[in-house]
C-alpha cells in the first residue's frame, strides 16, 4: 500500500492537525445550521454542526434523542421546518439528484427482497448510478465472506448489514451516511464494518456519517463526534478535544478549612464535615458554577463529571480546596451517561 | 505502556505496530508519538525510514485520523520525523549530536516527572537522590549477574 498516491495527504493535513478551522462549505461533507423539527411528542431544536471531508463523525445519543430524524431530513425524507441543511457543499432538497448519486446510505434496517440474490440486487442497484463499480462491488462481497448467488433470506443479519453496505460503497460515494449500522451486531461483524470505514476514508475526500448508541465504535475510529440528547446538540467537536476536555474530577473534603490544626475531637469531626459540605456546595454555586455535569459528595470525597477542564481549572479548584484534584480520563460512555443523567450520572 | 516489536522489519514503512490502550490515561496521540520515538532512539528505525501515511496508520492502529496527524505533528515539531510535500514522511536525518540531544531530552522529560511524582508524595531531594543511587546499584547488580 506505499505509494505517492497515498501519501499525498500530508502536506495538506499537517497545517493543522485538528482538521477544523476556516472551512468554507465546500470542504464540509455536511454541514447543518438550526435545524428544526417539531412532531406532537417530539422536537428537533437548533441542530447545527458540521463534518470536513476526509473525516469519520460519530453520531451519538440514547434511543429516541433524533439521530434517525435528523439522518432522515439530511436525506429529505422526513421534512425540517427550519434551518439549512447542505451536504457536500449544495442545497439538500435543491440538488437532491445529484447529491443522491454521490452519496452512499444505509438506514437503520435495510429492507430487501428476500427471494433475491446479491448479485441481483448489484445489477438492480447499478442501473441508478453512473459511478457504480461493479468489480468493486464483486471484491467487497468476496471480501465480507457472502455469497453471491444465496438468496437474501438466507443470509444471517449480519450479512444482511454487510450487503446493505456493500451496496451502499459500490458507487464510490463520497459521503457514506449511515444509521446505526453497528447495532444488533456481534464484535467480529462490528469490526468488519468498522475497518470498512476506515479504508473508506484512505481517501482524503470521502467522509463518513454514523449515528450509533455503541460508543466503543467511535471511541476508536471517528475523528469527530457529536452528542445528541432530546433533540438538541450538546457536544460537537473533535473526538480527541472532547475527551480532553471532559475529566472526573474528585478531592478530598477540606475539613481543615478555617479550622484550627489539630482540633479534630471525635465530636467536632462530623460538624466539621457538614460545614466542609457547605463549603463546597457553596463553591458549585458561585467560583465553581456551571464546572460540573454531575456531582457528589459521598464521605469525605467530592467527586464530579466536567465538561470544561482545563490546567488552570486544575489549579483554581487546588486553591478553594486546599489540595490538587484527582482528575481522571472519562470515556464517550461517561460522557454519554453524564449528559442523558445530569446529576445522578456519578 | 509502549510494546516494542523488535523483529519487524521495516523497509517500506508499511506497518508500525502501534497499540493503543484505551484504559490509559495517556492520549492516544501521546501513546503513538512516544512508541514511534522509542522505535527511531532506539534505532530499530533508522534515519530516512519512510513511514506509513496519517491515514494508512490510523487504518492500522484503528484509531482516528485526527490522532494520528496530531501525533505526527508532534514528532515534526521535536525534530524527529520530517514531512516531504507529494513523497510523504520520514525519520529525520539526525547527526550523531542530534541523536544523543534527543535521547538526553526524552531522559530529562522522565527526570522531570520522576521530581514532580517525588513532590507530591513529599519526598525530601537528598532521600530521592538515594533512591535513585540504590535504583542504579541494583541495575547494575542484575546486569553483573546476567
Amino acid at each position: 500500500m506505499k505509494g505517492s498516491n497515498a501519501r499525498s495527504d500530508t502536506k495538506t493535513e499537517r497545517r493543522n492537525w485538528k482538521g477544523s478551522g476556516d472551512y468554507t462549505s465546500d470542504n464540509l461533507a455536511l454541514a447543518l445550521r438550526g435545524v428544526c423539527k417539531s412532531y406532537p411528542k417530539f422536537e428537533l431544536k437548533d441542530v447545527t454542526f458540521s463534518l470536513p471531508r476526509g473525516y469519520i463523525m460519530g453520531f451519538i445519543g440514547p434511543n429516541g434523542a433524533g439521530k434517525t430524524t435528523t439522518i432522515k431530513i439530511i436525506m429529505n425524507m422526513a421534512r425540517k421546518s427550519g434551518g439549512t441543511v447542505e451536504v457536500l457543499g449544495l442545497d439538500h432538497r435543491i440538488h437532491e439528484e445529484e447529491i443522491k448519486r454521490r452519496i452512499g446510505y444505509l438506514g437503520e434496517e435495510p429492507c430487501f427482497y428476500e427471494e433475491m440474490t446479491p448479485l441481483w440486487f448489484g445489477g438492480f442497484v447499478s442501473k441508478y448510478y453512473p459511478t457504480w463499480d461493479k468489480a468493486y462491488f464483486r471484491a467487497t462481497l468476496d471480501r465480507f465472506g457472502i455469497d453471491p448467488l444465496k438468496r437474501v433470506k438466507d443470509l444471517s443479519k449480519g450479512m444482511k448489514v454487510k450487503l446493505g453496505l456493500a451496496l451502499a460503497l459500490s458507487h464510490k460515494p463520497e459521503l457514506l451516511i449511515l444509521d446505526e449500522p453497528t447495532s444488533g451486531l456481534d464484535p467480529v461483524v462490528r469490526r468488519d464494518v468498522l475497518d470498512e470505514l476506515m479504508s473508506v476514508i484512505q481517501d482524503e475526500k470521502r467522509s463518513v456519517f454514523f449515528s450509533t448508541h455503541i460508543t466503543q465504535d467511535i471511541e476508536r475510529i471517528a475523528d469527530y463526534v457529536t452528542f445528541i440528547h432530546e433533540g438538541r446538540i450538546v457536544e460537537s467537536d473533535v473526538k480527541d478535544d472532547i475527551l480532553g476536555r471532559w475529566k472526573s474530577i474528585s478531592f478530598p473534603l477540606p475539613v481543615r478549612m478555617g479550622e484550627a490544626q489539630g482540633s479534630f475531637g471525635a465530636g467536632n469531626l462530623e460538624a466539621q464535615v457538614a460545614k466542609a459540605t457547605a463549603y463546597v456546595e457553596k463553591l458549585l454555586d458561585h467560583e465553581l458554577k456551571g464546572v460540573f455535569m454531575g456531582h457528589k459528595i459521598e464521605g469525605l470525597t467530592f467527586s464530579g463529571i466536567t465538561s470544561v477542564f482545563s490546567s488552570s481549572l486544575e489549579d483554581k479548584i487546588a486553591q478553594l480546596v486546599g489540595s490538587m484534584p484527582r482528575v481522571a480520563p472519562v470515556n464517550l460512555d461517561d460522557i454519554l451517561v453524564a449528559v442523558v443523567r445530569g446529576n445522578d450520572a456519578c | 505502556m509502549s510494546i516494542l516489536c523488535i523483529d519487524d522489519i521495516y523497509s517500506s514503512g508499511e506497518s508500525m505496530h502501534i497499540q493503543l490502550s484505551y484504559s490509559n490515561p495517556v492520549p492516544l496521540y501521546r501513546q503513538i508519538v512516544d512508541q514511534i520515538k522509542e522505535k527511531i532512539l532506539s534505532g530499530e528505525l533508522p534515519p530516512g525510514t519512510p513511514l506509513p501515511s496519517i491515514r494508512q496508520l490510523a487504518e492500522e492502529a484503528m484509531t482516528s485520523v485526527i490522532t494520528t496527524k496530531r501525533a505526527y505533528s508532534e514528532l515534526e515539531n521535536e525534530g524527529i520525523i520530517v514531512t516531504r510535500p507529494g513523497l510523504g514522511s520520514f525519520v529525520a536525518n539526525f547527526t550523531y549530536n542530534d541523536l544523543g540531544a534527543i535521547r538526553e531530552e526524552s531522559v530529562k522529560e522522565c527526570i522531570s516527572e520522576l521530581i514532580s511524582t517525588a513532590k507530591l508524595v513529599g519526598i525530601s531531594d537528598e532521600r530521592l537522590l538515594n533512591m535513585v543511587k540504590e535504583a542504579l546499584k541494583e541495575e547494575t547488580k542484575r546486569y553483573e549477574r546476567q
